[in-house]
């Protein structure tokens, strides 16, 4: 006598797919927090003719209004402003250096920032403002 | 009685993947604007670098300690400076605007100038802070 056994197919559940989707939605959502842009609260300047400046690459260099600097929104000075800037130029020269600062900053302190591009030959700045 | 049952589609067939890809689409071009810097692109100049001007292709303003925009002494505004940048500018097309800023003089008011020499296309632009700054207003 012949006995068939059922073979049973191996399928897996589809329903669970949007599930799985949605949960990968999610996890990309965080991990993309994770390098997110940090800010420093200022006051952004205002402009009416302002172009978009950012690069492919962007080094932010933010003063506040007491001349505290920043940079790409972590507390620095300008030795090691100087430092980073010089390391970012040998890795990758198309890198746009950004000047953040506050509309009440004295400019002593944003010439200082200057003086260091200046003196370590970085020609282009961008002076970031918000549309008026 | 014969009872159709409904074939289970898999994940692929159904709208939901298209949904999520949407949603993605959306959510990215979202966060890629965020990380928009505008504002002024600059050239400085090289440190301790010279250039010859003529003296008639010249025209100087000043950014005082309150941020008051002066020029020959007088204070005037920014539309009045954008009137005498213009007449300069139609007399001598290589003209250079210099501007000396005063180091307690607001970032805004520099903006703003930067704003109105790229506005006016002029051929030459520099800014520089004002030497012995410290005393008095």
């Amino acid at each position: 006598m012949n006995l068939r056994r059922n073979k049973k197919k191996f399928a897996v559940p589809m329903n669970s797919m949007s599930d799985v989707a949605f949960l990968l939605l999610i996890f990309i959502m965080l991990v993309s927090l994770i390098n997110y842009r940090r800010e420093v609260k200022i006051d952004y300047p205002e402009a009416a003719a302002a172009q978009r400046t950012s690069a492919e690459k962007n080094l932010e260099i933010w003063v506040d209004k007491g001349g505290a600097v920043y940079l790409d929104g972590a507390p620095s000075n300008l030795n090691a402003i100087e430092v980073a800037i010089t390391d970012m130029y040998r890795d990758a020269p198309d890198t746009r250096v950004h000047i953040i600062a506050d509309r009440d900053t004295p400019f002593a302190e944003v010439n200082k920032v200057l003086q260091v591009l200046q003196f370590l030959q970085y020609r282009v700045v961008s002076f970031v403002v918000k549309d008026a | 009685m014969k009872l159709h049952r409904r074939t289970k589609r898999g994940f692929d067939d159904t709208s939901a993947s298209s949904d999520v890809a949407f949603l993605l689409i959306i959510y990215f071009i979202v966060i890629a604007g965020f990380n928009v810097n505008k504002g002024f692109l600059m050239n400085l100049p090289a440190k301790d670098s010279t250039r010859l001007i003529l003296k008639d292709d010249l025209l100087r303003f000043d950014l005082d300690g309150t941020g008051t925009l002066l020029h020959q002494g007088a204070a005037l505004n920014y539309a009045s400076a954008e009137r005498e940048i213009r007449g300069a500018v139609a007399a001598h097309p290589n003209l250079a605007v210099i501007l000396t800023v005063d180091g307690r003089a607001p970032w805004q008011t520099v903006v703003s100038f930067v704003e109105m020499a790229q506005k006016l296309n002029v051929e030459s632009f520099s800014f520089t802070m004002k030497k012995n700054d410290g005393g008095p207003p």
